[in-house]
Protein backbone atom coordinates (compact mmCIF):
# COMPACT_ATOMS: atom_id res chain seq x y z
CA UNK A 1 0.00 0.00 0.00
CA UNK A 2 0.85 3.61 -1.04
CA UNK A 3 0.85 6.47 1.74
CA UNK A 4 0.91 9.79 0.28
CA UNK A 5 1.63 12.83 1.70
CA UNK A 6 0.56 16.21 -0.27
CA UNK A 7 2.24 19.18 -0.21
CA UNK A 8 0.49 22.39 -1.14
CA UNK A 9 1.63 25.72 -0.61
CA UNK A 10 -0.96 27.47 -1.90
CA UNK A 11 -4.28 26.22 -0.16
CA UNK A 12 -6.35 26.68 -3.01
CA UNK A 13 -6.00 27.69 -7.16
CA UNK A 14 -7.25 30.79 -6.77
CA UNK A 15 -4.57 31.74 -4.60
CA UNK A 16 -1.82 30.38 -7.04
CA UNK A 17 -3.39 31.91 -9.89
CA UNK A 18 -2.95 35.23 -7.40
CA UNK A 19 0.58 34.72 -6.58
CA UNK A 20 1.58 33.71 -10.30
CA UNK A 21 0.16 36.73 -12.33
CA UNK A 22 1.81 38.89 -9.51
CA UNK A 23 5.28 36.87 -10.58
CA UNK A 24 4.12 37.59 -14.60
CA UNK A 25 4.08 41.51 -13.71
CA UNK A 26 7.18 41.05 -11.30
CA UNK A 27 9.33 39.77 -14.50
CA UNK A 28 8.05 41.85 -17.19
CA UNK A 29 9.38 44.94 -14.64
CA UNK A 30 12.46 43.30 -14.09
CA UNK A 31 12.98 42.48 -17.97
CA UNK A 32 11.81 46.45 -18.56
CA UNK A 33 14.99 47.54 -16.19
CA UNK A 34 17.12 46.02 -18.74
CA UNK A 35 16.18 49.07 -21.71
CA UNK A 36 14.87 52.05 -19.54
CA UNK A 37 15.50 53.33 -15.87
CA UNK A 38 12.45 52.48 -13.60
CA UNK A 39 10.30 55.25 -11.84
CA UNK A 40 7.36 56.89 -12.92
CA UNK A 41 9.32 60.60 -12.63
CA UNK A 42 11.57 58.55 -15.05
CA UNK A 43 8.76 57.75 -17.38
CA UNK A 44 7.30 61.13 -17.75
CA UNK A 45 10.56 62.72 -18.48
CA UNK A 46 11.72 59.75 -21.27
CA UNK A 47 8.18 60.44 -22.48
CA UNK A 48 8.74 64.21 -22.73
CA UNK A 49 11.53 63.57 -24.60
CA UNK A 50 10.14 61.28 -27.10
CA UNK A 51 8.00 63.95 -28.09
CA UNK A 52 10.23 66.45 -28.30
CA UNK A 53 12.37 64.04 -30.85
CA UNK A 54 9.83 63.98 -33.23
CA UNK A 55 10.60 67.98 -33.71
CA UNK A 56 14.04 68.28 -35.20
CA UNK A 57 14.61 71.41 -33.33
CA UNK A 58 13.82 69.28 -29.88
CA UNK A 59 12.11 71.29 -27.11
CA UNK A 60 13.75 72.45 -23.56
CA UNK A 61 14.33 69.11 -22.17
CA UNK A 62 16.67 68.07 -25.28
CA UNK A 63 18.62 71.33 -25.65
CA UNK A 64 19.28 71.15 -21.97
CA UNK A 65 20.69 67.75 -22.32
CA UNK A 66 22.55 68.83 -25.43
CA UNK A 67 23.77 71.91 -23.55
CA UNK A 68 25.03 69.56 -20.59
CA UNK A 69 26.53 67.14 -22.69
CA UNK A 70 27.74 69.54 -25.23
CA UNK A 71 26.95 68.19 -27.90
CA UNK A 72 24.01 69.24 -30.76
CA UNK A 73 20.56 69.25 -30.38
CA UNK A 74 20.42 67.30 -33.38
CA UNK A 75 22.47 64.32 -31.88
CA UNK A 76 20.74 64.14 -29.04
CA UNK A 77 17.21 63.89 -31.33
CA UNK A 78 19.00 61.24 -33.01
CA UNK A 79 19.80 59.58 -30.28
CA UNK A 80 16.50 59.96 -28.14
CA UNK A 81 14.79 58.63 -31.14
CA UNK A 82 17.12 55.52 -31.75
CA UNK A 83 16.70 54.45 -27.88
CA UNK A 84 12.66 55.23 -28.15
CA UNK A 85 13.02 53.28 -31.30
CA UNK A 86 14.68 49.92 -29.55
CA UNK A 87 12.49 50.42 -26.33
CA UNK A 88 9.45 50.62 -28.43
CA UNK A 89 10.16 46.82 -29.64
CA UNK A 90 11.42 45.97 -26.43
CA UNK A 91 8.41 47.09 -24.84
CA UNK A 92 6.18 45.60 -27.29
CA UNK A 93 7.29 42.22 -26.84
CA UNK A 94 7.66 42.78 -23.29
CA UNK A 95 3.53 43.40 -22.99
CA UNK A 96 2.98 40.81 -25.30
CA UNK A 97 4.77 37.95 -23.18
CA UNK A 98 3.23 39.41 -19.70
CA UNK A 99 -0.17 39.76 -21.90
CA UNK A 100 0.24 35.87 -22.86
CA UNK A 101 1.57 34.84 -19.96
CA UNK A 102 -1.57 35.91 -17.51
CA UNK A 103 -3.91 34.64 -20.09
CA UNK A 104 -2.03 30.97 -19.55
CA UNK A 105 -1.96 31.64 -15.78
CA UNK A 106 -5.66 32.38 -15.66
CA UNK A 107 -6.08 28.97 -17.64
CA UNK A 108 -3.91 26.86 -16.20
CA UNK A 109 -5.55 24.28 -13.45
CA UNK A 110 -2.54 23.24 -11.03
CA UNK A 111 0.18 25.89 -9.58
CA UNK A 112 2.74 23.31 -11.56
CA UNK A 113 1.35 24.21 -14.81
CA UNK A 114 1.11 28.15 -13.39
CA UNK A 115 4.73 28.11 -12.21
CA UNK A 116 5.84 26.21 -15.58
CA UNK A 117 4.32 29.06 -17.55
CA UNK A 118 6.69 32.01 -15.49
CA UNK A 119 9.50 29.94 -15.56
CA UNK A 120 9.50 30.02 -19.16
CA UNK A 121 9.00 33.68 -19.76
CA UNK A 122 11.23 34.99 -21.77
CA UNK A 123 14.76 37.21 -20.33
CA UNK A 124 16.49 39.66 -21.82
CA UNK B 1 30.56 6.92 37.89
CA UNK B 2 28.08 7.71 34.43
CA UNK B 3 24.86 6.37 34.03
CA UNK B 4 22.45 6.27 30.89
CA UNK B 5 19.18 6.87 31.88
CA UNK B 6 16.09 6.18 29.69
CA UNK B 7 12.74 5.19 29.24
CA UNK B 8 12.19 1.82 30.72
CA UNK B 9 9.32 1.06 27.91
CA UNK B 10 10.94 2.48 24.74
CA UNK B 11 14.54 2.53 25.85
CA UNK B 12 14.93 6.39 24.53
CA UNK B 13 17.54 7.71 26.42
CA UNK B 14 16.43 10.72 28.47
CA UNK B 15 20.01 12.02 29.98
CA UNK B 16 23.48 11.13 30.95
CA UNK B 17 24.65 11.52 34.17
CA UNK B 18 27.83 11.91 36.01
CA UNK B 19 28.11 10.95 39.93
CA UNK B 20 29.12 8.78 42.73
CA UNK B 21 27.49 5.35 42.61
CA UNK B 22 24.71 6.11 45.65
CA UNK B 23 23.52 9.21 43.96
CA UNK B 24 22.81 7.45 40.45
CA UNK B 25 19.55 5.64 41.47
CA UNK B 26 18.44 9.03 42.97
CA UNK B 27 18.22 10.68 39.44
CA UNK B 28 15.81 8.01 38.13
CA UNK B 29 12.37 9.09 37.82
CA UNK B 30 9.15 7.03 37.33
CA UNK B 31 9.13 5.01 34.43
CA UNK B 32 12.84 5.42 33.87
CA UNK B 33 15.83 2.64 34.44
CA UNK B 34 19.62 2.82 34.62
CA UNK B 35 22.36 1.30 32.99
CA UNK B 36 26.31 2.32 34.82
CA UNK B 37 28.65 2.91 32.47
CA UNK B 38 32.23 4.26 32.91
CA UNK B 39 31.57 5.53 28.82
CA UNK B 40 29.57 7.61 28.05
CA UNK B 41 31.32 9.56 24.91
CA UNK B 42 29.81 9.80 21.89
CA UNK B 43 26.44 8.61 23.56
CA UNK B 44 23.76 10.91 23.74
CA UNK B 45 19.79 10.22 22.59
CA UNK B 46 20.64 11.43 18.85
CA UNK B 47 22.64 8.65 18.30
CA UNK B 48 21.91 5.76 20.59
CA UNK B 49 18.77 4.21 22.52
CA UNK B 50 18.72 1.48 24.93
CA UNK B 51 17.68 -1.69 23.98
CA UNK B 52 14.84 -2.85 26.22
CA UNK B 53 14.09 -6.12 24.25
CA UNK B 54 16.34 -8.59 26.30
CA UNK B 55 17.03 -9.72 29.75
CA UNK B 56 19.82 -7.25 30.00
CA UNK B 57 19.69 -3.85 28.64
CA UNK B 58 21.82 -2.51 26.21
CA UNK B 59 23.29 1.19 24.98
CA UNK B 60 22.66 0.63 21.01
CA UNK B 61 24.37 2.48 18.08
CA UNK B 62 21.05 3.91 16.17
CA UNK B 63 21.28 2.69 12.43
CA UNK B 64 21.52 5.30 9.46
CA UNK B 65 17.75 5.91 7.99
CA UNK B 66 17.66 5.15 4.38
CA UNK B 67 16.97 7.99 2.17
CA UNK B 68 17.16 6.24 -1.30
CA UNK B 69 14.56 8.16 -3.21
CA UNK B 70 12.99 8.92 -6.49
CA UNK B 71 11.99 12.32 -8.59
CA UNK B 72 9.35 11.42 -10.60
CA UNK B 73 8.03 15.06 -11.81
CA UNK B 74 6.43 16.33 -8.70
CA UNK B 75 6.76 13.17 -6.13
CA UNK B 76 9.45 11.95 -4.52
CA UNK B 77 9.08 8.53 -3.23
CA UNK B 78 10.71 6.51 -0.81
CA UNK B 79 10.79 3.13 -0.57
CA UNK B 80 12.94 1.86 2.37
CA UNK B 81 11.61 3.94 5.72
CA UNK B 82 11.01 1.52 8.50
CA UNK B 83 7.31 1.66 9.84
CA UNK B 84 7.22 4.13 12.09
CA UNK B 85 9.00 6.92 10.42
CA UNK B 86 7.62 10.55 10.19
CA UNK B 87 8.04 12.25 7.31
CA UNK B 88 7.93 16.19 7.76
CA UNK B 89 7.42 18.83 4.82
CA UNK B 90 7.31 22.33 6.75
CA UNK B 91 4.25 21.68 8.97
CA UNK B 92 2.65 18.68 7.41
CA UNK B 93 3.62 15.37 8.34
CA UNK B 94 2.76 12.06 7.59
CA UNK B 95 4.11 8.09 9.08
CA UNK B 96 5.32 5.19 7.01
CA UNK B 97 3.95 2.12 7.48
CA UNK B 98 6.92 0.45 6.12
CA UNK B 99 5.44 0.40 2.42
CA UNK B 100 6.38 2.70 -0.03
CA UNK B 101 5.64 6.14 0.92
CA UNK B 102 5.57 9.03 -1.69
CA UNK B 103 5.83 13.08 -1.22
CA UNK B 104 3.91 14.93 -3.52
CA UNK B 105 4.64 18.67 -4.03
CA UNK B 106 2.51 20.91 -6.13
CA UNK B 107 5.33 23.21 -6.70
CA UNK B 108 8.71 22.17 -8.72
CA UNK B 109 11.62 23.84 -7.32
CA UNK B 110 14.29 22.88 -3.82
CA UNK B 111 12.26 20.90 -1.15
CA UNK B 112 13.26 20.05 2.22
CA UNK B 113 12.07 16.73 3.61
CA UNK B 114 12.32 15.56 7.00
CA UNK B 115 12.78 12.15 8.07
CA UNK B 116 12.22 11.18 11.67
CA UNK B 117 13.28 7.92 11.91
CA UNK B 118 11.53 4.72 14.68
CA UNK B 119 13.82 5.07 18.31
CA UNK B 120 16.16 2.48 16.77
CA UNK B 121 17.04 4.88 13.34
CA UNK B 122 18.69 8.87 13.55
CA UNK B 123 16.85 11.42 12.38
CA UNK B 124 17.95 13.29 8.83
CA UNK B 125 16.75 15.45 6.02
CA UNK B 126 16.73 15.38 2.52
CA UNK B 127 16.78 18.13 0.33
CA UNK B 128 15.20 17.30 -3.27
CA UNK B 129 15.13 19.01 -6.50
CA UNK B 130 11.67 18.44 -8.10
CA UNK B 131 10.22 19.85 -11.41
CA UNK B 132 7.66 19.15 -14.17
CA UNK B 133 9.27 20.34 -16.79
Amino acid sequence: MLTQLNVNKFPARVNAEAHYLNKVDEHAEAVRGAFITQGSGQAMTYMRKSEEAKNPGGGPFLQAEAQALGISVAEVVASVTAANAAWEQAGIQIETARLVAKKQVREAQTASEMHAIVKLLPTV
Amino acid sequence: MSGIIFDSTSGEIARIITCDISSNAMQVQPGEDIIATEQTTGIDDSSHYVDVSGAEFVAVEKTLLDITHVISGLSVSFSTLPSGTEVKVGFLSGFSDGSDFEVVFDVPGSHVIKLYGPLAYTNTSVEVNVDST
